[in-house]
């Protein structure tokens, strides 16, 4: 008897955090499907087709993907740089490195978006300099299109994708690099043979974070894109609040949500759980 | 190596080391954790680059040359095999970047595992083998593509003592077998001993003796090398003076007149240390009688420990001079050990050697 009570006070006690999943995220989520499915008009799968066939819509859905590959590529390349000076280089180099990878956490990203605007804009602190010293006779165009887009979602993303490859580097013995160069290999023959296959989890793993986190990006398509370069995240939020096109807004977010979910799950059989855990702690 | 000095900012990790390495022969490099054997060992393979001094290879300047440019053999302390290679793809690697063609590099790649005594590794996952085994991947990955020169650190300070016994014979074998030139970081004395052509012993970055094991141990150029390789009683006599014979020197140890070894080439303070080995002590329960072949003392036994094959015994004598002796167990039985009680301690005359430094 005294067992039963037990196991039923520690059941009880576990019991606030599934309700508040459920009553929070769950049933609200389930409407939302619900609504993809059902307005307007009739239950079925209009929404989706539309998805598939508005080449508008269609196009939306080209770009997002086009400029998430391109900026989780160039995040990545340039994280794996940081994180190797993280990891190798001298004490000064690492708490540069180290600097500059945390203080953009603690920036909200509509600043950094804006601040980013100041710097790229036509008449931005970019174009004044390079104009200033001759460089260059009319301003580039830097914002307002998908490379101003790209350069603030960049700037975001580094250093999400620093820390899971920081970690894996982190995990390779120095000795093992020593090793590979006493044997006759030079610097890029180690890497490619030694430090690449070694840390290829952790890149692994910042592809998918800093692609998941792209797919979502909402205020700096906005503010840099000038309204122009329309991703998905943000034509959810038209299609809902600006245009109560409810239905095909949900099926977005629908679609959005299975990909996020099929992709975390490919993250959790790659890098399996725990150490997704480490490196985020 | 040429006068080379290593300083990593304020701490100065070797001064002025000059080492001379010979063609095939087993060099040791032997001294306490932080005394610079190990970073000697870095500024040979090129992972340290001396603060002063020169690098020689052969007539040739290898100070700044990358490590990868010199080819030597390297041993790493916990081996640093590759983990996603197979045992043949580790043993293959320096081949491989040396471009060899697979038909050879498969062949030597098969010889070397067979000389280490790993004749059917090949495709096994370095994860699955044991610290001897993962140590002679090593050794062959690290010989494979024939090097003049193998550098060891502390290869077997990971390995318990029974197999340690087994690699070092196993070294021994390979080293005489393929007549590369071995350089061996250790701290453990025993290793140095039994390993070695010359050692070079090491103290706060400076060499303090390079010579045979055997004059290393018994005829120590300091009081540091007596010290730290082997026991030893450390005696403070005077008025030294040559006798005639090159080898023997006249002393008095209180009142005590002596007869001991010293260095043929230079005649020591008339102050020095006198490095007796436990082993040439013998305890006494009277006088020695045959007393004109002996130097001897009159001690008590302050207390012995057991270590089964042997006894050591600490005593003092009137000045509180302590002293220690090893004495077989049976030895010591025959003698009946007591505390407290009162002993005579000799050592033969010639025996003895009296520390220059």
């Amino acid at each position: 008897m005294a067992t039963r009570d037990a196991s039923w006070l520690g059941f009880s006690l576990a019991l606030p955090l599934p309700t508040l999943l459920v009553l929070a995220y769950l049933l609200p989520l389930a409407g939302v499907l619900a609504w993809s499915m059902s307005t307007p008009g009739g239950i079925g799968f209009g929404n989706y087709r539309q998805i598939a066939t508005d080449p508008l819509v269609v196009s939306i859905l080209l770009r997002t993907l086009r400029i998430c590959v391109a900026v989780t590529l160039i995040s990545v390349a340039i994280a794996y740089f940081l994180a190797y000076h993280l990891r190798f280089g001298s004490p000064w180099k690492k708490r540069v490195v180290l600097i500059g990878v945390l203080i953009p956490f603690w920036l909200s990203s509509l600043i950094r978006a804006f601040a980013w605007l100041m710097i790229l804009r036509a008449n931005g602190l970019a174009n004044t300099f390079l104009q200033s010293t001759g460089m260059i006779a009319e301003p580039l165009a830097l914002a307002r299109n998908e490379l101003g887009v790209m350069i603030g979602m960049t700037h975001f993303l580094v250093p999400y994708a620093v820390l899971p490859i920081f970690s894996s580097l982190q995990h390779i013995d120095n000795r093992l690099i020593q090793a590979s160069r006493s044997l006759g290999a030079g610097f890029w023959r180690g890497f490619k043979d030694i430090l690449a296959p070694l840390s290829s989890s952790g890149v692994l793993a910042a592809t998918i974070i800093v692609f998941i986190f792209s797919l979502g990006f909402f205020v700096t398509p906005a503010v840099l894109g000038g309204g122009r370069v329309v991703m998905v995240a943000e034509y959810i939020y038209l299609q809902m609040f600006q245009l109560s096109n409810w239905g095909l807004g949900a099926a977005l977010s629908g679609i959005l949500m299975v990909v996020v979910v099929a992709l975390m799950l490919a993250l959790i059989k790659i890098v399996g759980i725990r150490r997704l855990m480490d490196t985020a702690s | 190596m040429e006068d080379v000095s290593k300083r990593f900012g304020a701490l100065t990790a070797l001064s002025s080391v000059n080492l001379d390495v010979r063609q095939g022969e087993f060099l040791t490099l032997l001294g306490p954790s932080g005394s610079g054997k190990s970073t000697t060992l870095m500024c040979l393979a090129g992972f340290e680059a001396p603060s002063e001094g020169r690098v020689l290879h052969r007539g040739e300047d290898f100070t700044s040359l990358s490590p990868e440019k010199r080819g030597f053999g390297v041993v790493f302390q916990g081996y640093a095999l590759f983990p996603h290679m197979s045992v043949a793809e580790n043993v293959a690697y320096p081949l491989v970047v040396r471009k060899i063609a697979r038909a050879e590099r498969e062949r030597k790649v098969r010889a070397m595992l067979s000389t280490v005594g790993l004749g059917h590794y090949e495709d096994r996952r370095i994860q699955s083998l044991s610290g001897g085994q993962q140590q002679r991947v090593a050794l062959a990955r690290a010989l494979v593509f024939g090097p003049n020169l193998l550098l060891l650190d502390e290869p077997f300070s990971a390995l318990d003592r029974r197999l340690r016994g087994e690699m070092q014979s196993e070294l021994t074998r390979i080293h005489q077998e393929l007549g590369t030139a071995f350089v061996f970081v250790t701290h453990d004395q025993d290793e140095a001993l039994s390993l070695s052509d010359r050692i070079a012993v090491f103290n706060k970055g400076r060499v303090e003796q390079i010579a045979e094991p055997s004059k290393i141990y018994e005829e120590p150029a300091t009081t540091f090398v007596a010290e730290f390789v082997g026991e030893t009683n450390l005696l403070d006599v005077t008025r030294v003076k040559a006798v005639g014979d090159p080898n023997l020197y006249h002393a008095h140890y209180g009142d005590t007149e002596i007869i001991c070894r010293g260095p043929q080439d230079a005649v020591p303070a008339p102050d020095s240390k006198l490095s007796v080995r436990p082993e040439d002590v013998e305890l006494h329960a009277t006088l020695p009688v045959n007393g004109t072949q002996l130097n001897a003392i009159s001690v008590r036994l302050l207390r012995s420990t057991y270590f089964g094959a042997s006894v050591e015994a600490l005593l003092g004598d009137q000045a509180d001079r302590q002293f220690r002796v090893r004495l077989s167990t049976k030895r010591a039985r025959n003698t009946g050990l007591e505390d407290g009680r009162s002993y005579w301690l000799s050592w033969p005359k010639g025996t003895g050697y009296l520390v220059p430094k």
